[in-house]
């Protein structure tokens, strides 16, 4: 135990150099000699950590159960991708529009949800994903319909065209590090707190005076934006979009990273979307007992963690208590 | 803490598994190399659309294996590799890069769909590595780069043959047209209504349905029933037009019908039985087909699998033996593959005389056909 506390202690000194140890080997990812094929793995596994963290904050920590992520997402890719192709706009501005509009609608989204509890809500956000993509079938003049979205140039950041896989990493971690500094900002203000509150016990919460409306728009809102930039990003990685990209498949694959990850934990979030994204490519030798395999493994990690990989580890917790109160550290660990 | 060892446990067997399996898939392949040409084909091996990608296997390896005993190409044995898509546009990507990454692979077989097939493109272009999808019908698809072919006919060409044969040799003038609202059906649409329109025909009306979910065609056949047509142009695939056939029936109302290629299934005849009962589509292969080199095919696939082939096995097979024959002139080389490919004319496959334009889309043979007694019978060549 006392090399625990070491441990803990040595941690609460050099945090920051420790988190900038991290940091070195995930940004010298481009330079370890990957194949290009690792690096698409990885850049995938980048966009479904946004949109994990994303879905996390909603589902995670405000607890509403939200099956239409794809539609965020989808909105996202969508709104970019066109003002990429009619208006030759850069990466900053599409990806701000895209996550804008995406925010737009799950404001939208979240008023009439006001009144709506546990699954009531996931049927709803049901109907709202595939009313999403419906609309991209059938709007032809605006989105193809299902032909889909084709030559979406390379995301331009100002002048500067993005067209390398070491290039493309930097964009998604740069991206990465904006949703979760920005969501681990949110759950730790005021406002994260009232989130919290809403997800243990909605009626006590509103006792306490908390604006339930208010607090559930914020995190629709916020899920949405977020997932619309992830949405942003693919449009201009694939360059080739169209409404089979973003069914309600999706929104079930990413609400799976959540659960698997472990909800209320963004370290866990972001866990089972790595987890999720390779497990199908690295079964690939199995031929056509791939999915049959994936399926198996995810049934196993449930049985095993039913709280998720990193739920209920309460990480930032035992890391950031003064080591003090030493009875409660160690029945922790 | 036994939890958590546990589950530290798990997690490193997991990740121990997936190095073993990724480990295992990568290097045996260098080694043997040397003396074969790799070949992928790519299509759904799993999911809603497995039975097209099993088909596309069946054929190709079959092939293979023919090739292979005959001496292979040039000397080199031909070897294949089956990759799973799942149809799914981001599956078919991660499967491209992987393929372009491995510089044994000198072409490509697939993908099934357009959805696939488009989103898979740039990276092949990017890359220069031939994709020829034997079933990707999108108009965009070989526009979007010089390495991209397909080997079905656009709906560009088989539309004007539809419309022909609707307004000259059936003598209608007034067709509705009901279609499936993919990227296939609207070009299918859009195509035969142009063409027949300019041959003097009045549509009369134009409905579509979303495929897989549309069950009750009801309201659309009593919309197109008072629009008074003599003729329904079906642009749809054989599970939904059985059941508009069977609904047509249900209702009592009496017209001719006319579907696409597509409808070349026996599962349509199983389906819809005597609902189907006289329809008329357009085809280019043809089991019972009197020609050798058909004859050959069934034969040599029904004692392999004990199956009839159909169209799709049927178009793979051509796709691998016309990229086959590439490499005779080529060698193993990626870009050199694509200019053989390029020139292929006239080559005589199972699924008619085909030839590559200069958009690298292909121009085949069609026939009309009609489903008579519960049979699809040739109705005109």
């Amino acid at each position: 135990m006392k090399l625990l506390h070491k441990g803990i202690d040595f941690y609460m000194n050099h945090k920051k150099l420790l988190i900038m140890m991290l940091l070195v080997p995930i940004m010298a990812v481009p330079f370890f000699g990957f194949s290009p094929y690792m690096m698409r793995m990885i850049t995938l596994s980048g966009i479904y950590i946004i949109l994990a963290l994303s879905l996390n904050l909603l589902t995670g920590f405000t607890g509403q159960v939200s099956l239409g992520h794809a539609a965020f997402y989808g909105i996202g890719a969508y709104t970019s991708a066109l003002l990429a192709i009619r208006f030759d706009l850069s990466f900053v501005y599409t990806a701000i529009a895209g996550g804008l509009v995406a925010g737009f609608f799950g404001l939208l989204l979240g008023l009439p949800t006001l009144r709506l509890n546990g699954t009531y809500l996931s049927i709803v956000t049901l109907g709202f994903c595939e009313i999403t993509r419906l609309v991209a079938l059938n709007w032809m003049d605006l989105t193809r319909g299902p032909m889909g979205l084709t030559g979406i140039p390379l995301p331009k950041v100002f002048s500067w065209v993005i067209d390398k896989d070491a290039e493309f990493f930097y964009l998604i971690l740069i991206l990465i590090i904006l949703t979760w500094v920005a969501i681990n900002n949110l759950i730790k203000s005021r406002t994260g707190r009232a989130l919290i509150s809403i997800r243990e016990d909605e009626l006590a919460a509103e006792a306490m005076g908390i604006n339930i409306l208010k607090y559930k728009l914020i995190a629709f809102t916020t899920a949405a934006f977020f997932a619309g930039i992830a949405g942003s990003f693919y449009a201009h990685y694939a360059s080739f979009i169209d409404p089979q990209s973003f069914t309600f498949d999706e929104s079930i694959q990413i609400l799976s990273m959540v659960i698997l990850g472990g909800m209320g934990s963004n370290l866990g979030a972001a866990f089972g979307a790595v987890i999720l994204v390779s497990i199908p490519e690295m079964l690939r030798g199995l031929q056509e007992y791939r999915m049959l395999m994936y399926g198996a493994v995810l049934v196993i990690m449930m049985l095993m963690r039913p709280q998720g990989l990193l739920g209920n580890v309460k990480l930032g917790d035992i890391l950031n208590k003064k080591p003090v109160n030493e009875e409660e550290v160690s029945q922790d660990a | 803490m036994k939890k958590n060892k546990k589950m530290v446990l798990f997690v490193s067997l997991i990740l121990a598994f997936a190095l073993v399996v990724t480990g295992c898939t990568s290097k045996p392949a260098l080694e043997e190399a040397a003396g074969e040409i790799k070949i992928a084909v790519v299509g759904p091996m799993t999911g809603d659309s497995a039975q097209y990608g099993q088909a596309f296997k069946k054929a190709t390896e079959l092939l293979a294996k023919k090739v292979n005993e005959a001496g292979g190409v040039n000397g080199k044995k031909i070897k294949l590799e089956i990759v799973d898509d799942k149809n799914d546009a981001k599956e078919a990507t991660n499967v491209a890069q992987k393929l372009v990454s491995d510089q044994d692979v000198i072409g490509v077989i697939g993908h099934f769909s357009s959805t696939a097939s488009l989103a898979a493109s740039p990276i092949y272009q990017r890359a220069g590595l031939v994709e020829l999808s034997p079933t990707s019908s999108h108009p965009d698809f070989t526009s979007q780069g010089t390495f991209m072919f397909r080997n079905v006919n656009t709906q560009a060409i088989e539309g004007p043959i539809l419309a022909d044969f609707a307004v000259k040799d059936l003598q209608k003038k007034n067709i509705a047209v009901i279609y499936i609202n993919n990227d296939w059906g609207i070009t299918a649409k859009d195509n035969f209504v142009s063409a027949a329109e300019a041959l003097g025909a009045n549509i009369t009306a134009v409905e579509s349905f979303i495929g897989g979910q549309t069950k009750d065609f009801t309201p659309t056949i009593t919309k197109i029933k008072n629009t008074k047509p003599d003729l329904l142009f079906l642009a749809a695939m054989y599970s939904e037009t059985g059941m508009i056939a069977q609904q047509i029936k249900q209702l009592d109302y009496d017209i001719e019908l006319l579907g696409t290629s597509s409808l070349n299934n026996q599962q349509l005849i199983e389906l819809a039985g005597p609902a189907v009962e006289g329809l008329y589509l357009t085809n280019n292969y043809f089991p019972e087909d009197p020609s050798e080199n058909v004859q050959g095919f069934v034969q040599e696939f029904k004692e392999a699998y004990g199956t009839e082939p159909d169209q799709f096995a049927a178009v793979a097979y051509d796709s691998l033996d016309m990229m086959i024959s590439a490499l005779k002139v080529s060698g193993p080389d990626r870009a050199k593959l694509r200019d053989a490919l390029a020139e292929i004319k006239d080559y005589p496959g199972v699924t008619g005389k085909t030839t590559f334009n200069e958009n690298r889309d292909v121009l085949k043979d069609m026939i009309i056909m009609q489903i008579k007694d519960g049979k699809f019978t040739l109705f005109k060549k």
